[in-house]
């Protein structure tokens, strides 16, 4: 689903990612570990072409290049930290519509489209209200509707339990449990990894210093501890 | 009090023969600062910044600062967007206000809007960039040439105000001149040095390129228009 | 009324039209005034609290004050030993009236369409589409930045001492920095929604669904009959 090659990326004179590389299979949910300033949410904003680096990146099947970023924008569905930035139009209908409508797809399909958005996330009473009506929690389900109805195949979510009261977070976490999508998700939130994501990678310093099962990570307090990962 | 808010001109005031006078001077404005916006090559760039920007304006003009002698303005904010955003990207920024304003609080008239977009985006933004380029020119400080450019581009809208008002019978000349820049001096004060300190903190945080002669340029044309108004009117 | 350009139109032509009214010509306000009100009756939106409400916008008008010393004409009282002019005064109660009104029909259609159909409105209206996204995305953040200045002024605050009043010059520059900081988020919100919206197909064209349902023949006919009252009223030849 995902492959990554020797991709490496600075801001400036700043190396933010060096040399990362890793597979994703189809259907995985992989957790996306590491302190702040480790490069996460470069990384995811790497998949969809917005920040570009040197090395190779192939989503489901197509290299991602200036031919086929247009492409690869509607494979992949990448969801803000904060869901004030990612829901940008007056009303939760013309932003779940807004990725399918600059793909191009017709009316009726586009109408489709958003309905089956809204009622995998459970908000198709939410339609006409505007976004600043929402509750945090409500804003999460529009926002990851507005990327489900571009029906991608990978979905890459930064921190998206970040700041959500206990009952809106475990909803949440049911709600990402049950979409059949790939995932990659960057997080701080370990019991969120446990119960979620099987597979982890750790990144520090733009590097990739652990990928493997979930359970072996939380196993290693040592490694744990050495990138910052408990207090 | 009510000298300081005189630069929203409400409707009734002028007539309507007059006010289309200032929609026809606002529109070629317009279509130019539009126009400036579809061939930049970075458009897509700037919308998302100056709808932010106009969310920015109308929130910032909520922020009050004290006038010395007692009351208080609240922030116009016009030369901060001007310097922030350059003239062309900042005229349609503030006209999305003016008109919002107009819509929505009943702050300004509707058929007077053609002149306060006159006032406050064209006199006040694009002389805010022709004085801050000419102080970036004399290697004045930072703090200074915002000071003296925001400052001076409240006196500009000012004076703008008055001629037009001269000029439709509203109020002679050397009575509004009199009566609104000494007061207008004041609040410019005031919103000079809060422009100076918030261009300040922008420059800390962002990078921010320094003003062209292509920026500075239309707003000459409008200073010495004025200008030479002023002088026809006082003779 | 439902269509929301014909209501924004309806609304706009009230605002031209009683710009229009000549100075002083009272029952012809008073008709004004009667047509709006019954029209927020037919809308079922209570005319008292609208018209209470608009009450906060006439000390935009205290602009024209002045015009009750300097327009010239016969003396109709005295006030602290200044004349004040008949015709001055006639025009700044008619300004004052008229600046009311205004407030209340403009507040009568925002109130009837709400901020997602005002936009709606306005490009059915023809607003170019830059100054539409403009207008779009400044309405979507307006609360979001009210928020954010909201926070910063606390925080201010729970770390300003505010024993005694410092100076206005040292107030203003404090008001700056603020106003700075907030213009610095703003900034910097604008490259993250620029990246979401990147993210999801935006290339700087704006795109639409196609426009809803067209005015009826009954709404048209209401907009037509309504301009030929406010002419009637008016008569300004």
């Amino acid at each position: 689903m995902v492959t990554i090659e020797e991709l490496c990326f600075s801001y400036g004179s700043r190396e933010v990612l060096r040399r990362v590389g890793f597979t994703v299979q189809p259907g995985a949910k992989v957790g996306l570990l590491g302190p702040n300033g480790a490069g996460k949410s470069s990384l995811l904003l790497h998949l969809n072409g917005i920040l570009q680096g040197r090395g190779n990146i192939v989503i489901d099947g197509l290299v991602l290049n200036a031919a086929n970023l247009g492409r690869i924008r509607q494979k992949v569905g990448l969801v803000f930290q904060d869901p004030d930035d990612q829901l940008f139009c007056p009303t939760v209908f013309e932003d779940v519509a807004y990725g399918p409508l600059y793909a191009g797809l017709p009316a009726v399909e586009v109408e489709q489209r958003v309905e089956r958005a809204l009622a995998a996330v459970g908000m198709q009473q939410a339609r006409e209200r505007s976004p600043h009506q929402l509750s945090g929690g409500e804003k999460r389900r529009v926002a990851l509707a507005t990327v489900l109805s571009m029906q991608p195949s990978l979905l890459a979510l930064d921190e998206p339990t970040n700041g959500l009261d206990p009952r809106a977070r475990r909803s949440l976490i049911e709600l990402l449990r049950l979409l059949p999508n790939t995932m990659l998700v960057a997080t701080h939130d370990l019991a969120m990894l446990e119960e979620l994501l099987p597979e982890a990678i750790v990144m520090n310093e733009g590097r990739i210093v652990y990928q493997g099962t979930t359970a072996a990570l939380l196993a290693d307090k040592e490694l744990l501890e050495r990138h910052g990962l408990t207090a | 009090m009510s000298l300081a808010l005189a630069l929203h001109i409400p409707d009734g005031f002028l007539a309507p023969n007059f006010c289309a006078a200032g929609w026809l001077l606002a529109a070629p404005a317009l279509a130019w600062a539009a126009h400036a916006g579809a061939q930049s090559p970075d458009l897509e760039r700037r919308v998302p910044t100056m709808g932010m920007l106009a969310a920015f304006t109308f929130v910032a003009q909520s922020l009050q600062f004290p006038v010395p002698g007692g009351t208080s303005a609240h922030l116009q904010g016009s030369a901060l967007v001007a310097l922030a955003l350059g003239p062309a990207a900042s005229l349609l920024v503030l006209t999305v206000v003016i008109a919002m304003q107009a819509l929505l609080f009943g702050d300004g008239g509707l058929l007077a809007m053609g002149w306060n977009v006159v006032n406050m985006a064209l006199v006040g933004a694009m002389g805010a960039c022709s004085l801050g380029w000419l102080g970036q020119k004399l290697r004045l400080p930072a703090f200074a040439w915002a000071f003296v450019a925001a400052w001076i581009s409240i006196e500009l809208s000012t004076l703008a105000t008055c001629l037009e008002l001269a000029a439709a019978g509203a109020s002679p000349l050397k009575i509004s001149l009199a009566g609104m820049l000494p007061a207008q001096g004041l609040v410019g004060l005031g919103e000079g040095l809060a422009t100076a300190a918030a261009l300040g903190i922008l420059r800390q945080r962002r990078q921010c390129s320094p003003l062209s002669w292509r920026e500075a340029a239309p707003g000459w044309l409008v200073i010495g228009l004025l200008l030479v108004l002023l002088a026809g009117g006082l003779v | 009324m439902k269509h929301p350009g014909l209501t924004l139109a309806l609304t706009f032509t009230y605002l031209i039209w009683l710009g229009c009214l000549p100075v002083g010509q009272w029952e012809r306000l008073a008709g004004f005034a009667l047509l709006l009100w019954i029209g927020m009756l037919a809308a079922a939106r209570n005319p008292l609290r609208l018209a209470a409400r608009a009450l906060g916008v006439t000390p935009f008008s205290v602009a024209a004050l002045p015009l009750i010393f300097t327009v010239p004409g016969p003396a109709w009282t005295y006030l602290a030993g200044h004349p004040l002019s008949q015709p001055g005064c006639e025009r700044f109660l008619t300004i004052l009236l008229r600046a009311w009104l205004g407030a209340q029909a403009a507040w009568l259609a925002v109130s009837l369409l709400g901020r997602p159909r005002l936009l709606l409105a306005l490009s059915q209206l023809g607003l170019p589409p830059l100054l539409l996204s403009i207008v779009t995305l400044m309405m979507r953040y307006l609360d979001v930045l009210h928020a954010e200045l909201i926070r910063m002024n606390r925080a201010r605050l729970a770390r300003s001492a505010g024993d005694r009043p410092p100076s206005w010059w040292w107030r203003a520059v404090k008001i700056g920095q603020t106003a700075g900081c907030l213009l610095v988020r703003s900034l910097d919100r604008g490259d993250r929604v620029y990246l979401a919206m990147k993210s999801r197909g935006y290339d700087g064209r704006e795109r639409r669904l196609s426009a809803p349902a067209r005015p009826s023949a009954r709404e048209w006919l209401l907009l037509m009959l309504a301009q030929l009252a406010m002419a009637m009223l008016c008569r300004p030849w």
